[in-house]
């Protein structure tokens, strides 16, 4: 017999089971934690690949599928594409469209900026003085007082729309240099303040929406920031004129622009001591509640001279009596001009309510 | 573990961890709004074309040799000056320094209080004294340079040249190498009235003449006092850096077969007239 009694035996092992007991179920609890944690980890990284796989779908389908008209149910958001498109084309598919100084001018305005742009295509009916078919004799191109032309663009609506664009005439100087034998252009953009150059610009070529026999109409005047807005409205299903993707049927209309170099104030401004020729005309009849667009050119003058004349006064209030006959200031400006600005970069940008 | 609700577990983070948790729930959801978004507007909507601006023509005037146009000096007119038939005349030089312009018309007008009579020659520069000290021939043009700093006088030659060639022809023919000046206001109906040609003050029988317009509201001016405009256009462009003319003005000192012959007759009378020549860069240029 043991020194142990039945009982305390008993009592050893029930003490033996309950610490057998305990450490089994804390290895079981242990385990159970581990697979907890172990469960949410797995949770967490399902989660994230969930959200990587979304955004990649979202990502390509944005790439390949440019919506017109999306609803997306339980987001409460309904995306609307965009209203019209602003397309320039030309007839012939040599380089020649992309301007005369495409390479390496226009192409070096760009060299550090990441800013998008399209290039305006022009030919040989539709330029800026700058489209270049073989044989033309360099020394033809460019503008100078005197010059004009038109240039085009089209709009293709999706739906009826106001499309509010903007223009900008801004000038540039180019420097030539070589780096590693290579000629290398540098294009300088030229500060639009008063006083400066490039500022005149703003008064000195000209944009309107209409020419009739010799008068413009339709004066794009400048504003105070120094840029041109054009607002027109185009019906989704009036009557196209350019078919823009060859299939057989008109989709767009073309808008033209005349841009015209007024040669000297007396063409903008009437002179009766001047033979000059007006570029408005002077009597034509205005619109309900509008002003003429040989008005709407003086009161462009005498709201920004800064635009139009060389050496104007800050103090002085412009009126067509007194600006009448200024011709040695418009000219200075266009001294200043051809002395100190190379070239001359017309940008057309879509307006901030439009193509939504 | 205790399961707490998701709120309390917020509350528990501390400070930093709950800024840390915002942030990444407010760029997922950005990214998930961002993302498909972009692509609609990532379309240019920008067009630009640049052209060249040409740079303005520099004509100008100029004396002999291409000196300023200062140097020029229409001095020592002497009536008395005259050959055996009582006619006179001086020639001066000045230039055109055409620029870029590959033709140019000039202009000469002049008030008609003298009765002189103005002619331009095409000219070419034939020599000068530093080069040859000899006196010249007849029939040459001389213009004298006074160089102030080095106290030195050069003369430079000039003779004629054909006025119709495109490029640089010297000629011996005076005639050759006349420009022929176009009165653009002759008063032609008044011209054996007045014995010679001078200015139309008003607008002619057909209106205003060419490219001219009347100054409305203001008194006829002086009818001797307007200037006589002649013009000569299309002169092509022999070199750039000058083309050389000669300005010949002459008089007679005796005009008996004309009205008013003393006036028409030329004296040292001390009366004044103005000159002025202008050359601007032709249409087609």
């Amino acid at each position: 017999m043991s020194e142990r009694t039945v009982s305390e035996n008993n009592k050893i092992w029930e003490a033996a089971k309950k610490i057998a007991e305990q450490a089994v179920s804390e290895k079981k609890a242990e385990s159970e934690e581990e697979r907890r944690k172990h469960k949410k980890r797995i949770i967490k990284i399902c989660l994230l690949m969930l959200l990587i796989v979304l955004i990649m779908i979202f990502a390509s389908i944005a790439w390949f599928a440019m919506n017109k008209q999306t609803g997306a149910d339980g987001m409460g958001v309904k995306i609307k594409g965009k209203s019209f498109d602003l397309l320039t084309m030309s007839s012939d598919d040599t380089g020649n469209n992309k301007g005369a100084y495409y390479d390496p001018y226009h192409q070096a305005i760009h060299n550090d900026d990441s800013q998008g742009y399209d290039v305006w295509l022009v030919d040989s009916s539709s330029n800026v003085n700058n489209y270049a078919s073989s044989g033309t004799d360099p020394k033809t191109l460019g503008i100078e007082p005197g010059s004009h032309g038109v240039i085009s663009f089209y709009i293709r609506p999706y739906r009826d729309v106001t499309v509010d664009l903007a223009f900008q005439t801004i000038g540039y100087k180019a420097q030539t240099s070589f780096v590693n034998e290579q000629q290398v252009v540098t294009m300088t953009a030229l500060s639009s303040e008063p006083r400066e150059p490039a500022c005149y610009l703003n008064g000195h070529v000209l944009l309107f929406e209409g020419k009739t026999g010799n008068h413009y109409n339709g004066l794009i005047p400048t504003d105070e920031n120094g840029k041109r807005k054009f607002s027109r409205t185009f019906a989704a299903d009036g009557s196209f004129d350019t078919d823009t993707n060859g299939d057989g049927t008109n989709d767009a209309y073309k808008v033209d622009i005349y841009w015209v170099w007024a040669e000297t104030l007396d063409t903008l401004v009437y002179n009766e001591n001047s033979s000059a020729v007006l570029l408005c005309d002077k009597d034509a009849a205005a619109a309900q509640g509008e002003v003429n667009d040989y008005t709407k050119v003086v009161n462009n003058i005498c709201e920004y001279p800064q635009y139009y004349l060389n050496g104007y006064s800050q103090e002085t209030t412009y009126t067509e009596q007194t600006i009448v006959g200024r011709n040695a200031m418009y000219n200075d400006a266009d001294q200043e001009i051809g002395m100190n600005v190379e070239y001359v970069l017309l940008r057309l940008e879509t307006g901030s309510s439009s193509g939504e | 573990m205790e399961k707490k609700s998701l709120r309390k577990r917020f509350k528990d983070l501390t400070k930093r961890k709950k800024i840390q948790l915002i942030a990444a729930f407010v760029l997922t959801v950005s990214l998930l709004i961002a993302l498909p978004v972009y692509a609609w507007f990532s379309i240019s909507s920008n067009v630009e074309t640049l052209t060249k601006i040409k740079a303005p023509t520099t004509l100008d005037i100029k004396s002999g040799h291409s000196y300023s146009v200062q140097y020029i000096d229409l001095t020592d007119i002497d009536a008395s000056d005259v050959d055996a038939n009582g006619i006179g005349h001086k020639d001066y030089v000045f230039a055109v320094k055409a620029g870029n312009s590959s033709a140019y018309d000039i202009q000469l007008a002049h008030t008609t209080n003298i009765p002189f009579t103005y002619s331009i020659y095409r000219a070419s520069e034939i020599g000068n004294s530093d080069d040859d000290p000899s006196v010249p021939a007849d029939n040459v043009t001389t213009f004298e340079y006074h160089d102030e700093q080095n106290s030195k006088t050069t003369k430079y030659y000039y003779g004629y040249a054909d006025a119709d060639a495109s490029t640089e022809t010297q000629t011996a023919v005076e005639n050759d190498a006349e420009l022929v000046l176009t009165d653009l206001n002759p008063d032609t109906a008044n011209e054996d009235y007045y014995g010679r040609m001078i200015a139309e003050n008003k607008d002619g029988t057909n209106g205003i003449y060419s490219g001219f317009t009347k100054y409305s509201g203001s008194d006829d001016p002086e009818i001797y006092a307007v200037p006589l405009y002649s013009q000569h256009k299309n002169i092509t462009t022999w070199d750039n850096e000058g083309d050389y003319f000669i300005l010949r003005i002459s008089w007679d000192t005796n005009r008996d077969d004309t009205p008013f012959a003393s006036w028409n007759a030329a004296a040292n009378n001390k009366e004044t007239d103005m000159i002025y020549i202008s050359a601007k860069a032709s249409a087609s240029a």
